[in-house]
């Protein structure tokens, strides 16, 4: 039986959809669960707080660009009504403060599972080629750009199409300098400064999730084909894999990088010579996780173990030709829940509304 | 000749093939899954050849250069062994 308090962030299902809901998908997979799930919430609508099949309360927590020290403040009175044991962060943005609060956490018997500020920016968007090249891994040319007009002098370096990408989330193609401004000054908006040229690699696309514990040692790697991608770059629709080259050269990365906790590496196999190029390192877990799951390796109740120091369950062999097709439905729910949330910050699914 | 194919490669009873290892699907008809089969068992192409060109009653050169063509296109999807 596995009996803790979890907490799990990124919960806001939409186009560009978090992480959340299938890690705790996931967690509850297992017919060993009996704990108790804490959704940690940005935003008294984001989605996935109304499925209450899910979720046993949540919390609204700071968002990340109001510090640390709120955060923290946030997380010692959830720990206080909740017991939480362990949280599972799930959004690019938020893992900074984390990292830094991880001490702190600990203090109060919160534990984690991620990597330090410095493996954060070793893999990230702006520092990725430099990582690649240093170690011998195929990726295509990136550089980055802080205004629009460099755009045109960057892309001496490249030809048309050109990927164009947020430091943290969103990508797109372009294929002449007035798009790829477009798309600079959209992305700018959302996701901030700098923005990431990428050089376009034609090839299909392929996504490897995988877990290393706390001294680093890769616990388990599921792959995936891309089936369907959406116009901001989400896989839609996807299918595991067994390509054990695919999964030699992630774990070689992985090797590399000596990371801790989930992430995500994203490849296209370039159609000429069959050569994986890495594209994105994103340190935590896909929002298609339950794939992973469901066949045969439920990563994120492995991650809830390894932050305790406990033994994780042997995963099985991945099974290939698993399909995962990702649909909207809508979630009905009285306005009370919104009442709660917007006037308490809190939602306590088995206390004040019964299932 | 013969051609190897990886045993993780079976077709369905209705033609349906899932390659494992690039996660691509294909269907064959009855008989590309034939021949797709006999040449997984170690099969060489002039037996498949033979055997077809008896069963249909069909110019052997025909279905040899329509079996050669198959394996090509088997080739071209990276679904033999290298």
């Amino acid at each position: 039986m596995i009996k803790y308090t979890v907490g799990v962030t990124g919960l806001n299902a939409t186009d560009n959809p978090a992480p959340g809901v299938p890690v705790i998908r996931s967690i509850k997979d297992s017919p060993l669960w009996k704990g108790k799930i804490v959704g940690l919430a940005y935003d008294a609508l984001d989605t996935g707080i109304y499925n209450n099949d899910l979720l046993d309360e949540v919390y609204l927590i700071p968002y990340p660009s109001e510090g640390e020290e709120n955060l923290l403040a946030r997380l010692k009175y959830i720990k206080g009504k909740t017991g939480i044991n362990v949280i599972i962060p799930t959004l690019d943005s938020e893992l900074s403060n984390f990292a830094r609060l991880e001490p702190e956490l600990k203090k109060i018997n919160v534990h984690l599972l991620i990597p330090s500020e410095k493996k954060l920016k070793l893999r990230a968007k702006t520092t990725l080629y430099e990582f690649c090249r240093k170690n011998g891994f195929d990726v295509p040319y990136t550089t980055i750009v802080q205004e629009p007009a460099e755009i045109a002098k960057k892309m001496s370096d490249f030809k048309f199409p050109v990927a164009i990408k947020g430091v943290f989330y969103e990508s797109y193609t372009a294929w002449t300098i007035d798009e790829a401004i477009v798309y600079f000054c959209k992305i700018k908006e959302r996701w901030g400064l700098p923005i990431i040229l990428q050089e376009y690699i034609k090839g299909e696309e392929y996504d490897v999730v995988a877990l290393c514990d706390k001294k680093s040692k890769v616990k388990g790697a599921v792959a995936m084909r891309k089936l369907r991608i959406t116009d901001k770059g989400k896989a839609w629709a996807g299918i595991t894999i067994m390509d054990e080259k695919l999964l030699d050269l992630s774990k070689n990365i992985l090797e590399k990088l000596k990371w801790t906790g989930p992430l995500e590496m994203e490849f296209v196999k370039d159609s000429l010579s069959n050569k994986y190029y890495l594209l994105e390192i994103n340190p935590r877990f896909p929002s298609w996780v339950y794939l992973a799951t469901r066949a045969g390796q439920n990563l994120p109740l492995a991650t809830l173990l390894l932050a305790l120091d406990k033994d994780t369950l042997p995963f099985e062999k991945v099974k290939p030709g698993l399909t995962f097709v990702r649909h909207a439905i809508d979630m009905v729910c009285p306005i009370e829940y919104l009442e709660e949330l917007t006037t308490k910050g809190e939602l306590l699914y088995n206390t004040n509304h019964k299932k | 000749m013969t051609v190897k194919i990886p045993e993780e490669l079976n077709p369905t009873k209705k033609g349906f093939l899932f390659d494992p290892y690039t996660g691509h699907t294909y269907t064959l008809n009855a008989t590309a899954a034939f021949v797709f089969k006999k040449l997984q068992e170690g099969k060489n192409i002039s037996d498949i050849t033979k055997v077809l060109a008896d069963e249909y009653k069909l110019d052997e050169k025909k279905v040899l250069e329509d079996i050669k063509d198959f394996v090509m296109n088997i080739k071209d999807f990276n679904l033999t062994k290298k």
